[in-house]
């Protein structure tokens, strides 16, 4: 079985979060005779033909709806990863795009996933019957050097032995582009670090964050912890370095939705790397439980007298708490009988023509990906610069609007163009390969008024300059266009891909 | 050498200090140096190895402290003693202040005293009391103090002068209580130095708890007593900003000093109210919230024990709650003053925070809320029976924190969706609109008005109200004729009037009992649920305006910023009234509070729905001062309504925009007259009725 992993960019493919969650996956799922390759979204079309099994991961533009249907046109099982908490908070405005993103991705997926029970939860709520699978994520493999471990283990307690220092990490996304996350946990549960030098010891903290996430406000944050704090970027060598130097690894979580579903796995990294782990709410950390501390003083208690819980009496029992309960050979075996049984039970879901239509700021999808996808481009009026799409708008000399369509999609659609503007004056730009119809003069199963509306709203589109006039069109544009493509191409299904981040 | 032989001779060197057996020691940590020289090994232990051979060595500068020596090093107990010349009594006060104040604590008695010392009932009054409190009039030499990180205080000391026959203490030593110790530990010290000023940093085991300061000779021999009582009023402190609202006009240091001092005093005296109980519910998508920081539940818990001296009167007990991430003043805590205005004001003061650095950004001071509106109070007061306590002091802090644009942009601050929920579309008491354009601007502002009406949903338009065609007007209209057609054949009916009379209008819209909607041309609705949530605001019998958030956008080149314009109107300068003038000024920052409903002197009259009822407009007389002048007219009938006993209410849920950008920070005066009242017996209800917000500048 081919299983091939969608990802948003280059950069997602060389991230964290790629390497944590499935190049880990990757041998232990061949010995289950699955081929998982990764591969970006640009990429991702040519390699359809050749899966039997498509993840969707952190695609959050209406590519990830288009790619679906192209599976469906090829035969292929298409789920998606779900893995942060964008979808429960009704009522935070700056969520909603990521809402209406999963409204529309779900009906077209044979399958979700998910890393913790809390997130299954959460997606449950949102997609109903959408078959679910839960992959928790997996320890790295060091857990099985034991040496190495025993050896990074011994020079902390010697260190903590002798010293007097405690050097404690953070690290992780400091940052979110919608929720408090991150640095803000770490200023949230910024005493509990004080706490730590209660007993004469003192506290350095480092810090090893993105650097999206030094913000001014970010950097305040900082500025305010109450322990010598160090600040570096995060990359993955640092990581692994400072968790080899660390004693502790501080992991406070937020009780708010987003934070509460979130995956344990830097708990994971801290213990492989022979870290306390001192977190502040049990739950994310549920899974390691018996190898982590929420109360400072008995982290404190048991570090003074040579007891914490990962020590070198205590590695055995770690390893076997982690190869039972994150281990890649089990959660390879889950995956591969997951699969499976969806492959028995599959039912043919017929694929739909599908457009994508730009919304006022154009997404980074490209007109040819549509194609490849086998999705039709649409630029609405106000979306602007036309990019090779298959339908777009402007203006002629008179000001009157028109609808330009390319003679391809005529071809391969069989459209009748005839039935829409019979007493047209269609221009035809033979060695562009483009048609004209003037929207007033559309044949539309609309009345009149709201012919013209639409006319009107559309002209008055392509004139616009700021994003408030816009903003003012989107509405009556949106219907307009809708009906437009609807008279056009009957069946046809569209994608809003109108996401909105530049509105603050 | 191998690897695992390296990591074993550090056990062995750690065996061989453990054991005191120096010649191994020495020896280990020479091949340890060696083999350490390459590779990437914690500092610590390479600081470690050095120090060993050093001090074997017989260098001794960096000395080397024993594991079980780490395990015990923790903050000690203050050890003291009083010096034969020094203020006994006074130090006996401070102590007796101090035993008031941490009731938890061990009881301090003077050196060599054996029961603790009390605080006598005639010592608590503001001269004795100021006597023992930190602050640039007392003893010690404490200009300036500030936090620089949660814990850490920076004090700015003056100079120490030799006196004659009297030597002031040199050496200040702070002190807090430990309850896990039960001990009181040092936080650090400040030493006087003769010619300079200097800086001096303060670790404090606890943010809040109080700090008592023992000024010495250095060598634990005390000379005086002081105390800090309130230091997160100090600045950067999360009480700063009740200090900043309440003593706008004084010096910080000195602002701060008398605050606590008048704090400690109603705390002492007793019979002020004051807040014992509170319920806090920070937003569910904020981390936590202050409340959830255990060393802030543990001061509220000490400071809501607190009891005034046996023979002083007992305090009645205040219930406060607050709907956001906030927690009570140090004045709610200590004791607030009665008040005994008529109007009902459920809403309690409170100043908002910037939660990034806790800067005062604003002072919510209590208005009028309709009372079918109770969603909208976000901090009050109840007494006994649960009824509502009227107070103006400031009662609470609140941090500015769920309206980040990015969480919420200024174009769209609540979602379609979710602000359509709560408004019911199919009420029986939905009423047609009537539309008057105030202006026709020019043909882009109308075209964009227009287009934003002709959007919006689930309103009935009946009448839509132009300005007369003339010569200057003409061209836009006919850009928008087609539109108008539209609209026309959609059943608004298209009028254009000449007269710019706001009596006539209310009265032509009250006697078909539609509501009237004033809208200037440029101004656009974007969002389709505008009018349907203005008309929500409208609900409410004493409520006869309704506005929303004004926003406008700035481009340059690529750049492109949306600010704020303004939430309606509040008093400006209010200053002892003599003329009949009031001042009014555009409040911008009421978004910061949160998604709130709110109280205003008036809306403006770019975009505002009017319920025309005569309840409300029936004092407002139209002068002919006012002809042709529809915001003056707007501005008086406002006030004429609040006098009346109605209400203007705007809504940060929703915005609208300006095509262009308008003028800035606009200021109104507005006559009072022509109601039977002076202005300045008018003034406190114009205050009542406006939930006023103040700019605070710390």
């Amino acid at each position: 079985m081919k299983l091939l992993v969608v990802v948003s960019s280059t950069a997602a493919l060389n991230g964290a979060g790629v390497r944590i969650r499935y190049q880990r996956l990757i041998t232990p799922l061949k010995n289950y005779g699955i081929q998982l390759t990764l591969k970006t979204i640009e990429q991702s079309c040519r390699y359809l033909p050749h899966s039997d099994v498509v993840l969707i991961s952190k695609v959050m533009d209406a590519r990830a709806a288009a790619l679906a249907n192209a599976c469906h046109r090829n035969g292929a099982l298409v789920g998606a990863d779900l893995f942060d908490n964008y979808f429960s908070q009704k009522t935070i405005t700056a969520c909603r795009p990521q809402q209406r993103w999963l409204q529309q991705l779900a009906p077209l997926l044979d399958f979700g996933i998910c890393s913790t029970e809390a997130m299954l939860h959460v997606v449950r709520q949102e997609t109903g019957r959408l078959p679910l699978h839960l992959m928790t994520d997996c320890h790295g493999g060091r857990i099985r050097r034991i040496d190495d471990l025993q050896q990074s283990l011994r020079i902390k307690e010697t260190s903590l032995a002798t010293g007097r220092d405690l050097n404690v990490i953070w690290f992780g996304m400091g940052d979110n582009p919608i929720h408090d996350a991150g640095l803000s946990d770490l200023e949230q549960h910024g005493e509990t670090l004080r706490e730590l030098e209660s007993t004469g010891r003192r506290v350095n903290l480092r810090v090893l964050t993105n650097e999206r996430a030094l913000s001014n406000q970010g950097l305040q944050k900082l500025s305010r912890l109450p322990v010598r704090t160090s600040l570096e970027i995060w990359d993955e060598e640092l990581e692994t370095r400072r968790l080899l130097e660390a004693d502790v690894a501080f992991l406070p979580v937020a009780q708010t939705d987003f934070s509460r579903v979130k995956s344990p796995n830097r708990g994971i990294t801290a213990l492989e790397h022979g870290c306390q782990v001192l977190t502040t709410i049990d739950s994310v950390y549920e899974l390691i439980s018996p190898f982590t501390y929420t109360n400072s003083q008995t982290l404190l208690k048991d570090l003074e007298a040579g007891q914490a819980k990962v020590r070198i009496d205590t590695l055995n029992d770690l390893t076997r708490h982690l190869e039972r309960e994150a281990s890649t050979t089990v959660e390879a075996k889950r995956m591969k009988d997951f699969l499976h049984t969806l492959r028995e039970q599959r039912r043919d879901s017929p694929a739909s023509i599908m457009a994508i239509l730009h919304g006022i700021q154009p997404a980074a999808i490209r007109a040819d990906w549509c194609h490849t996808a086998g999705a039709i481009s649409v630029r609405s009026p106000l979306t602007g610069q036309q990019d090779n799409d298959d339908i777009w708008f402007k203006l002629n000399e008179r000001g009157e609007a028109l609808l330009i369509i390319q003679e391809q999609l005529i071809r391969d659609k069989h459209l009748d163009l005839d039935r829409a503007e019979p007493n047209r004056t269609i221009s035809r730009h033979p060695s562009q390969g483009l048609r004209e119809l003037k929207i007033k003069s559309m044949v539309v199963n609309m009345s009149t008024a709201t012919h013209q509306k639409l006319t009107l709203a559309i002209e008055a589109a392509l004139r616009c300059r700021t994003m408030g006039e816009k903003l003012t069109l989107r509405h009556a544009v949106k219907q307009a266009t809708v009906a437009l493509l609807g008279e056009l191409i009957p069946g046809l299904k569209i994608i809003d891909n109108e996401e909105l981040p530049g509105w603050a | 050498m191998e690897q695992s032989g390296t990591t074993a001779s550090i056990t062995t060197l750690h065996q061989a200090l453990r054991e005191n057996r120096k010649a191994d020691a020495r020896r280990i940590a020479t091949e340890l140096r060696e083999a350490y020289r390459h590779g990437d090994h914690p500092r610590s232990l390479l600081a470690f190895i050095e120090s060993v051979l050093a001090e074997s060595e017989g260098n001794t500068d960096q000395p080397k402290t024993t594991p079980a020596q780490h395990s015990q090093a923790g903050p000690q107990a203050f050890q003291w003693q009083v010096l034969a010349g020094a203020n006994r009594d006074q130090i006996r006060r401070a102590l007796g202040l101090w035993n008031r104040l941490v009731p938890a604590g061990q009881k301090l008695c003077v050196p060599g005293e054996r029961s603790p010392a009390e605080l006598a009932s005639g010592e608590v009054n503001a001269e004795a009391i100021g006597r023992l409190l930190v602050d640039s009039t007392g003893s010690l030499p404490w200009l300036d103090a500030w936090y620089t990180t949660s814990h850490q205080l920076r004090v700015r000391s003056g100079t120490w002068d030799q006196q004659e026959n009297h030597s002031p203490p040199q050496h200040w030593e702070a002190l807090q209580w430990q309850p896990q110790l039960q001990q009181l530990v040092s936080c650090g010290s400040v030493n006087l130095e003769q010619q300079t000023e200097s800086l001096h940093d303060l670790n404090l085991h606890h943010p809040m708890a109080p700090l008592l300061l023992l000024g010495s000779d250095g060598k634990g021999g005390v000379m005086e007593a002081a105390l800090l009582p309130f230091p997160s009023l100090l600045r950067h402190g999360i009480h700063h900003g009740e200090v900043v609202a309440e003593q706008p006009s004084r010096a910080s240091t000195e602002a701060i000093s008398s605050h606590s001092l008048s704090c400690l005093l109603r705390l002492l005296q007793g019979g002020w109210p004051r807040v014992r109980s509170w319920t806090i519910r920070p937003p569910k998508d904020c981390p936590g919230g202050w409340i959830s920081r255990a060393s802030v539940q543990q001061w509220l818990a000490q400071m809501s024990a607190l009891e005034p001296p046996p023979h002083e009167p007992t305090q009645p007990e205040l219930h406060l709650h607050i709907e956001a991430d906030g927690l009570p003043s140090v004045r709610a805590l200590t004791g607030l003053a009665e008040q005994s205005e008529k109007d009902v004001t459920r809403e309690a003061s409170f100043v908002v925070l910037d939660p990034t650095h806790l800067r005062p950004l604003l002072q919510i001071r209590p208005g009028r809320q309709p009372e079918a509106a109770p969603e909208s109070v976000r901090v009050h007061l109840s007494g006994k029976q649960k009824i509502a306590y009227q107070c103006t002091e400031t009662v609470a802090v609140l941090m500015a924190g769920d309206t980040s644009p990015r969480r919420r942009p200024l174009w769209c601050p609540e979602d379609a969706t979710t602000l359509t929920e709560g408004i019911d579309n199919n009420r029986d008491d939905d009423r047609p609109v009537d539309i008057a354009l105030t202006s026709v601007g020019s043909a882009d502002e109308l075209q964009f008005s227009l287009w934003s009406i002709s959007q919006q949903q689930n309103v009935k338009i009946d009448r839509l109200w132009l300005p007369d065609l003339n010569a200057n007007n003409r061209k836009a209209l006919e850009r928008s004729q087609s539109l108008l057609n539209l609209m026309a054949a959609e059943g608004v009916s298209i009028e254009y009037r000449s007269d710019e009379n706001l009596k006539t209008l209310l009265e032509d819209s009250g006697s078909r009992q539609n509501h009237l909607c004033l809208i200037k041309a440029g101004v656009c609705l974007h969002e389709p649920a505008t009018l349907k949530a203005l008309a929500a605001l409208l609900r409410p019998p004493e409520v006869a305006s309704a506005g929303c958030l004004m926003i406008h956008e700035h481009q340059q080149g690529r750049q492109h910023t949306i600010e704020a314009h303004s939430c309606g109107l509040m008093p400006g300068r209010i200053e002892p009234v003599q003329s009949s003038q009031l001042e009014l000024v555009q409040q911008t920052l009421v978004n910061k509070v949160g998604l709130e409903d709110r109280s205003v002197i008036a809306v403006l009259s770019d975009l505002v729905l009017i319920e025309p009822h005569d309840r409300h407009w029936n004092l407002f007389k139209p002068s002919t001062t006012w002809r042709g002048k529809l915001q003056e007219q707007w501005l008086q009938a406002s006030i004429g309504a609040i006098l009346g006993g109605s209400l203007h209410r705007t809504t940060a849920r929703i915005s609208a925009h300006y095509h262009s950008a308008p003028r800035a920070d606009q200021r109104y005066n507005v006559r009072v007259e022509g109601y039977g009242v002076e202005l300045a017996s008018a003034l406190p209800r114009l205050l009542a009725a406006s939930t006023c917000s103040d700019r605070l500048k710390p």
